[in-house]
């Protein structure tokens, strides 16, 4: 590209227009006071700044506190009628009532039960499974594509055929929780492999290891807390599914305690289940935690 | 012990996305047992894909790789690979990433941790035996990563950029000490680097790849003697050799 320049300007690009020259003095002047030294940067909204724990804590405590105190407020300023929603005091009775009868205890244990156990199935399948994929491309591309297809397909839309395939026993609930984890388990257990650096395997391969101690001592050691955060995600997704399993002819469980409690309009023990779902699901979470902390420490930094 | 290589008219073509890459082609070049040879080239110059193929990792497409005039056919204990990126297992300490190779060749326990003791004390980490890779600076780490190589007794080990990613006071003390590790162990060593001054300081010989297709432009024979200080860093001839050395590659930047 040729352009022909002024003869002064030959040695030496022309400077670039600066904020001086296009702003008035004033401006100008205001413009470069602001932009000396930076701004002061604010802890609480600095994009990844750490926060002082005492504030963690606060903070945390709040998140609790404040939907809660949301709720009491609207509730008892009668804005709402306490038929939708109860006070807080009645949820508390609510849920002693169903202690006290031992209806809680029944429920709870159903339907753990049944996530329980259909989680465990689905682990079983989706964590060798997904470690095959991960490691070997010809297994992945063979369950990939379905996986890709199946995992899009609304577990509860199966509720009809697992009622026809297997009646309203115990079988059609527990499958409805493998059918609706199993997926996204595979996935993402294969995605955990992919993370394994490939100079780590290259170096096993180095020092001798064959396949199986490559999945000895590389891949089931560094996928181990990936597997253990996979498996927090998805039971959530189990706890969600409960509700429609329990609505296929179940007598008991947290999931059919709610569909009753709402034909007979009783909010509140609605409630009293749902905080009791939210803390087993708190307190299974925070466990899995602690065990993935325990075994892979190294993987916390 | 140490092992001679030999490379015979080597070519390496890799399909990527439907395109047909050539990243090694026509090479040809040989090290003496005991000999410490590097490799220097701009990136793309098929150098770490040569390293790859004399570990045993990749196969070439044409011609042959040997040691010992033996063709190359996968990984084995003869030869040892350390990475630039350290690649330790974070939860193993010190000593059983050290151990790590002697495991998998099933040796005894009590063996075992004679010989993890000895190479600690080589790389000079006795004293970090149980410390846990992610306590160590770069330097440790690499040193950690070179004692796991050379505890199976090797007698190649290949270095693909190993202090690509420290900093300079730090590469330097790791200069002396692969020197030293060398002249110890008599280990055939071939490092691929991109560092010009760290190949000419440490090797015996330096062959100067070019890029796309990856070749070997030229043999530069370093001929200083092998007790090497520091100070040889600042002599006329070093800056020689290094010049020579910069304006073979820069032509070939300038090619490309």
């Amino acid at each position: 590209m040729h352009r022909t320049l002024p003869a002064a300007d030959q040695n030496r690009p022309a400077a670039p227009p600066t904020l001086g020259a296009v702003l008035p003095a004033g401006a100008a002047r205001r413009q470069r006071a602001r932009r000396l030294g930076g701004r002061r940067q604010r802890t609480f909204l600095q994009i990844g700044a750490p926060i002082p724990p005492l504030a963690w804590t606060g903070l945390a405590v709040l998140s609790f506190l404040l939907p809660f105190a949301a709720w009491a407020a609207l509730a008892a300023s009668g804005a709402v009628s306490q038929v939708f929603l109860p006070l807080p005091g009645d949820v508390v009775s609510a849920g002693r009532r169903l202690v006290t009868s031992g209806e809680l205890a029944a429920d709870t244990w159903a339907s753990v039960r049944r996530i329980g156990l259909g989680f465990a199935i689905s682990l079983a399948i989706s964590v060798p499974l997904g470690l095959a994929m991960g490691a070997f491309r010809a297994v992945n591309a063979l369950f990939e594509p379905v996986i890709g297809f199946l995992r899009y397909l609304p577990a509860t839309a199966f509720v009809p055929l697992l009622l026809i395939w297997q009646g309203i026993g115990e079988e059609p609930k527990v499958t409805l929780i493998v059918l609706g984890t199993v997926f996204f388990n595979i996935l993402m257990v294969a995605n955990t492999v992919w993370q394994v650096p490939t100079e780590l395997i290259k170096m096993a391969r180095t020092l001798g290891a064959g396949n199986y101690r490559i999945f000895r001592h590389i891949i089931v050691p560094h996928t181990l807390p990936g597997v253990i955060d996979t498996a927090r995600v998805n039971l959530a997704a189990a706890w969600n599914l409960i509700v429609v399993a329990e609505l296929l002819a179940a007598d008991e469980g947290l999931g059919r305690r709610i569909s009753v409690a709402g034909k007979f309009l009783r909010v509140d023990e609605i409630f009293a289940v749902l905080a009791v779902i939210g803390v087993i699901g708190l307190c299974t979470d925070l466990g899995l935690r602690v065990l993935r902390n325990r075994i892979a420490p190294w993987s916390q930094e | 012990m140490s092992a001679s290589l030999e490379v015979r008219d080597l070519s390496k073509q890799f399909v990527v996305r439907g395109r047909r890459v050539v990243a090694l082609e026509g090479i040809n070049l040989a090290v003496r047992a005991g000999e410490f040879v590097s490799i220097v080239g701009s990136s793309g110059c098929g150098k770490s894909t040569l390293l790859s193929i004399l570990a045993g990792l990749e196969q070439p497409t044409a011609g042959e790789a040997l040691i010992e005039g033996r063709p190359i056919l996968g990984p084995g204990p003869d030869r040892g690979l350390v990475f630039q990126s350290y690649s330790l297992l974070p939860w193993r300490t010190v000593a059983q990433n050290v151990a790590l190779g002697l495991e998998l060749s099933g040796m005894d326990r009590r063996t075992m941790r004679d010989v993890v003791d000895y190479y600690l004390e080589v790389v000079g980490l006795t004293a970090w035996r149980d410390a846990r890779p992610s306590q160590l600076s770069g330097g440790m780490r690499q040193r950690v990563a070179i004692a796991r190589a050379l505890a199976p007794d090797p007698e190649v080990l290949l270095l693909d950029e190993p202090f690509g990613a420290l900093d300079a006071q730090t590469k330097a003390s790791m200069h002396e000490f692969l020197r030293s590790v060398w002249q110890r162990t008599g280990t055939t060593i071939v490092m691929v680097t991109h560092d010009v001054e760290e190949a000419i300081y440490l090797s015996e010989r330096v062959y100067v790849f070019s890029a796309h297709p990856g070749r070997v432009r030229e043999e530069v024979r370093i001929p200083f003697a092998p007790e090497r200080t520091p100070a040889l860093r600042r002599e006329p001839e070093f800056f020689d050799l290094r010049d020579r050395i910069q304006s073979l590659l820069a032509a070939e930047e300038a090619a490309a």
